[in-house]
């Protein structure tokens, strides 16, 4: 039994390599500090903890190691990492996801009793209330950002102090024909909305319930309505569009944050200004994102940690984080040293802080970014009063809310919220080699693994990189569709979150597909329809354009190869550019499409206004990319069928229709088959054109299973629905490899 | 049933010079006509003119009394049996079968009638609903016939239709052909490389050469008179032995042999000539004229066998009895009769006068 003692070995290695990495060892003197900083910011904070490093720390015996985290991950990482006292000692984070962690618990540390009154003078008002949930203080604010009024100064002198100042000017300043608009914004982004909603009210009230019907919030959005009626703003707006129109001096006036600044072309004069008053008085205030510095409730140098904090909170290190970072420090006092008020730019968003409000740090808020945005495109677009969106947007995120409260009071409810273990995971791989390892099997596959063992060692590396990457995640998220995790109860025990079959039965039971306001495109029969035309419609076109341009191209001719490398292109490039440029064609502005659309005297269409045409824009863009494929598929089929079986059809008559129904489309079938199903798999997931070009819209309509699943699990951070969602998708798909190959067998045994 | 005609066919491909350079052929109503060459003769692009499947260039091309350069392949009512058999992978031998009738629109109930008739014939009956992947060569090649057949058209034509069958299939089918002609009696172009097929099934065989008619004739005729080394060299197996002979006044003097010739003869040969033996024609026995060479192989072939023999840089051949046959390294004497030598100018062409038989018995002496 020499090889089996081997591979025990082996198993017992690898056992004791993964907990030795999931214990993870820490060092007494380190105090570890996560951030996603970059760029100046990233210097500037650098600069501060080697300053600490040589003084307080270098006193108190600690020294700071940071460590850098990729933006996207950084979220993931630190739920994954602090509730189970494996992060680090602190880190630097937005303070919205604050109500999330102090319910969920063991993520972030309550500092009231570090917290001084004297450093807490250092912070406004605002930023002091933004990094507080239910009375507690969670950690001390760093940088703040909101948005603000950015202005090109040589078409607007002087910023307009009153909203209708800046609607008359942005209309002076607006020439559609000319593509040139007064005032850019993304009003359709919730965080843009923010600037009215506050003035209205705010998402919640002060207790903490959420108001998105309120007369507040349902006047920001009839304001909103009144602005865009001006017709000084350009129609769909995004991010990348508002600073092109700025750049090109094609906007006079946008509002945007800190971080667009450094795009802007040094040869546009701008200045930046608060946000001016509504015609009642009250100023837009928008929503302000604090960066706060947080201590991990795990940390074994609380003191030390906090020492850090305190030090960059300091006058010192705002002014640090002011010049080299080019932020906007929480402590006040940085804008009292002559270098930052001599920067009208930083005084200019420090001024808009005092009317701004910090994003609620509810967990409830997490819930509404989303459903918000819906509710700004709907009301935008005309597809609902704001009356009506203002009410579908309160009735289903309470419904979420609710949902996310139920399950809160269950795990208060729990006495034991300790973060489980990750090692009872590595029972499922144990538990499976011990079953391969029993009885008959074993020597049956040790005989196995002995007579091909060079096969095993060429197959060994992939299989086992298909059970980490496959078969793991397919098998955890299977698992994770029988429960009801979401983000906020991601780290309790699994048997807590255990919820049997609900997941399924919430998603196929609901055959509510219309209510009074119409169809509801969140049901899960409406966006299977929408799959199955989607996958149909396309598969449709590209056998037909692709079968076309096959037979074509099977026919010799001058300059053949050229266009048959052209025709290949469009397949060669990444299909997300491909999506990105089709979604700019279908801009209903500036698109052009729609340019080319007027040129022949029709008019503009709002293409991903209505399901129809949204359809459209998706299907093109995924024919587009998908025929290329078809039509080297059935190229490659056409070149296999001999010529003399043509020559033998000639000799007996038959026409070229008949030669082509008799002879080519059957020997096509062969080829074609295999093309076909991979096709309907891979339009079925097409996630990419569905999500970049139309991006389900309007309000979700065009989703298809697979955006769907993601908006559920990243969107609305139901991880455990989107789950169920995916395995949905996953049998449908399964049930259709099982009877497309039965099809296929049954056509072959029929020859 | 039809005749064809061609008169003065060319076929050229784009500025080339003309693959075919100007051909004329007269098929019989009737006759099975056999196109044979090497390789790249034009035989097959003669038989795709035919079909239709190749455009004529020049010249005219007549089936029956109908000129047919213009007319489609379908219209010409021509089957073809191709080399590959062409049958139509996803159909069953029925629905190959029926697939020209139904094209043409027949009723189903004709169809059916025919292709079973048809299939009956052929002893296909029993694998009407196979497909072709499932059959056998000899059987698809006899599904490639029947479809052929069922049409009852004016004309065959047939690729090297059995150029991919064994040994032994070959023969049957050869026969099988054979005997569909005979029973059919429907005019045939039937086109091949092997002379033992061209032999065995012509009415008459046309010799290509270069996309040039060498000589067309009854295998009876092409075989004891062909009028040049090429047909002589491509007729027979092993092929008829050419070497180079000089005259001088009536005799004759070759590596092998020097004969006396009869006045009549000499008179009509120049100095310099090729002469041919066929290697079936020489022999140890009799009292003909003697040849010696070297004998530097020789191949058993069971019954008979080949002895290689040398004189010189010139070779030959000579097909003998076992008995016969000399031991290798050997001189050996053989002997012919003389009035089996062919007589060709330098340029291959028969001297066509020199029929040798007369002088016959006067030669006999000389030799010995």
């Amino acid at each position: 039994m020499p090889d089996l003692r081997k591979y025990l070995q082996i198993a017992a290695l690898w056992l004791l390599g993964a907990s030795a990495l999931l214990a993870g060892p820490a060092s007494a003197e380190e105090i570890r500090l996560w951030h996603a900083y970059r760029g100046e910011e990233k210097a500037a904070l650098e600069n501060l903890l080697e300053r600490f490093n040589a003084t307080v720390g270098h006193n108190s015996g600690h020294t700071v190691i940071p460590l850098a985290i990729p933006f996207d991950s950084y979220a993931d990482k630190l739920s994954a990492a602090l509730p189970r006292g494996r992060g680090p000692d602190l880190f630097i984070f937005a303070h919205d996801r604050i109500g999330g962690w102090a319910l969920s618990g063991n993520t972030i540390a309550a500092v009231d009793d570090f917290a001084s009154a004297a450093i807490l003078e250092r912070f406004p008002q605002p930023l002091r209330d933004a990094m507080s949930f239910e009375g507690k203080l969670y950690g001390l604010p760093f940088n703040f950002k909101s948005v603000a009024l950015i202005y090109n100064r040589d078409l607007v002198p002087e910023p307009p102090a009153t909203a209708a100042d800046m609607l008359a000017l942005a209309k002076r300043h607006t020439d559609q024909a000319r593509g040139h608009f007064g005032l850019a914004f993304e009003y359709t982004e919730p965080f843009y909305h923010g600037a009215l909603l506050n003035a209205g009210g705010g998402a919640f009230s002060a207790d903490g319930e959420l108001q998105v019907d309120s007369s507040g919030a349902v006047g920001a959005l009839h304001t909103l309505r009144e602005w865009l009626a001006t017709g000084a703003l350009p129609s769909e707006p995004t991010s990348a569009l508002v600073s092109g129109l700025f750049n090109q001096g094609r906007a006079a006036m946008v509002i945007n944050g800190p971080w667009m600044l450094s795009e802007i072309d040094p040869t546009i004069d701008y200045g930046v200004a608060p946000l001016p008053l509504l015609d009642n008085g009250e100023p837009l205030s928008p929503w302000a994102a604090v960066e706060g510095l947080f201590l991990s409730p795990a940390s074994k140098h609380p003191q030390a940690a906090w020492a850090l904090v305190e030090f960059l909170t300091s006058d010192e290190a705002a002014l640090e984080m002011a010049t080299t970072g080019k932020q906007l420090p929480a402590n006040s006092a940085a804008f009292s040293f002559p270098e930052v008020q001599q920067n009208p730019v930083a005084m200019a968003f420090r001024k808009q802080l005092d009317t701004a409000q910090p994003i609620p740090n509810l967990a409830e808020m997490t819930l509404l970014w989303t459903p918000l945005r819906t509710a700004l495109q709907r009301t935008v677009k005309g597809t609902a009063t704001p009356e009506e969106a203002a009410r579908e947007l309160q009735a289903g995120v309470q419904q979420d809310i609710d949902t996310l409260r139920a399950q809160q009071q269950a795990l208060t409810n729990q006495q034991n919220t300790q973060a489980a273990p990750l090692w009872p995971w590595l029972l499922i791989p144990a538990g499976l080699i011990a079953f391969l390892l029993t009885g008959t099997r074993r020597r049956r596959i040790a005989a196995g693994l002995q007579e091909h063992r060079t096969a095993a060692s060429f197959v060994g590396p992939a299989a086992i990189g298909m059970l980490v990457l496959v078969f793991f995640p397919l098998a955890y998220g299977l698992l994770l569709s029988f429960t009801d995790t979401t983000m906020f109860n991601e780290h309790t025990p699994l048997s807590s979150r255990w919820a049997g079959l609900d997941n399924y039965v919430a998603i196929l039971s609901d055959w509510r597909i219309w209510n009074e306001s119409g169809v509801r495109f969140d049901n899960f029969y409406w966006t299977l329809g929408i799959t199955i035309a989607w996958t149909l419609v396309n598969l449709a076109l590209t056998v037909l354009l692709g079968l076309g341009l096959a037979l074509a191209l099977n026919k010799p001719f001058r300059g053949r190869n050229l266009v048959r490398v052209l025709l290949i292109l469009p397949w060669a490039i990444p299909n997300y550019i491909t999506a990105l440029i089709w979604k700019g064609l279908f801009h209903p502005q500036f698109g052009a499409i729609n340019q080319f659309v007027v040129l022949l005297g029709g008019d503009p269409v709002a293409w991903f206004d209505t399901v129809t045409a949204s359809f459209f824009t998706g299907v093109i863009t995924n024919v587009w990319l998908g025929f290329p494929f078809m039509m080297l598929v059935i190229l490659g089929g056409l070149q296999t069928i001999p010529s003399d079986l043509y020559e033998a059809a000639r000799m007996e008559g038959a026409s070229r229709w008949q030669q082509f129904r008799r002879i080519t489309l059957p020997m096509l079938r062969p080829t074609l088959l295999p093309a076909v199903v991979m096709s309907v798999i891979w339009t079925f997931n097409m996630f990419n054109v569905i999500y970049l070009v139309s991006d389900g819209a309007p309000a979700g309509a065009n989703d298809i299973l697979i955006t769907k699943a993601f908006r559920i699990g990243f969107e609305k951070y139901q991880y455990a629905y989107a789950s169920a969602y995916s395995t949905i998708v996953l049998l449908l798909l399964l049930a259709y490899a099982i009877w497309q190959t039965r099809v296929t067998r049954m056509t072959e045994a029929a020859k | 049933m039809a005749s064809i005609s061609l008169k003065k066919i060319v076929k050229q491909y784009g500025q080339q010079a003309a693959t075919i350079p100007g051909l004329d052929l007269e098929i019989r109503d009737g006759e099975f006509m056999v196109l044979v060459g090497p390789s790249g003769c034009g035989k097959s692009t003669t038989l795709r003119m035919i079909a239709g499947l190749e455009s004529v260039s020049d010249g005219e091309l007549r089936i029956g009394e109908r000129l047919v350069n213009d007319v489609a392949a379908g219209e010409r009512n021509i089957a073809m049996v191709f080399q590959s058999y062409a049958l139509y992978p996803h159909m069953t031998v029925f629905e190959n079968m029926a697939f020209g009738l139904r094209v043409r629109k027949t009723p189903d109930a004709k169809v059916r009638e025919q292709v079973e008739a048809t299939a009956r014939a052929l002893g296909l009956e029993p694998l009407l609903q196979r497909k072709p992947g499932e059959l056998s060569g000899g059987q698809r090649q006899r599904v490639a016939l029947g479809r052929a057949l069922v049409r009852n058209p004016d004309v065959f034509l047939f690729d090297e239709p059995l150029s991919n069958l064994d040994a032994e299939l070959r023969t049957q089918m050869r026969a099988e052909i054979a005997r569909l002609h005979r029973t059919q009696g429907t005019t045939s172009v039937y086109v091949t490389h092997d002379q033992v097929e061209a032999m065995t099934l012509g009415d008459r065989i046309a010799i290509m050469n270069g996309g040039r008619l060498m000589q067309v004739g009854t295998p009876a005729e092409l075989y004891s008179a062909p009028d040049n080394t090429f047909v002589a060299q491509f007729m027979g197996s092993p092929p008829m032995n050419i070497f180079s002979g000089q005259r001088d006044g009536t005799r004759l003097r070759t590596a092998f042999f020097e004969i006396e010739l009869p006045t009549a003869t000499a008179a009509a040969l120049p100095t310099e000539l090729q002469v041919g033996l066929r290697p079936e024609c020489l022999s140890t026995t009799g009292t003909a004229a003697t040849l010696n060479g070297r004998v530097e192989m020789i191949e058993c072939l069971g019954h008979e066998g080949l002895a290689y023999l040398a004189a010189g840089d010139t070779q030959l051949r000579a097909k003998l009895a076992m008995e016969q046959l000399p031991q290798t390294g050997t001189d050996a004497v053989l002997r012919f009769n003389p009035a089996d030598l062919y007589f060709f100018d330098t340029n291959g062409e028969r001297i066509a006068a020199t029929s040798v038989e007369p002088a016959g018995t006067a030669l006999e002496t000389a030799g010995a």
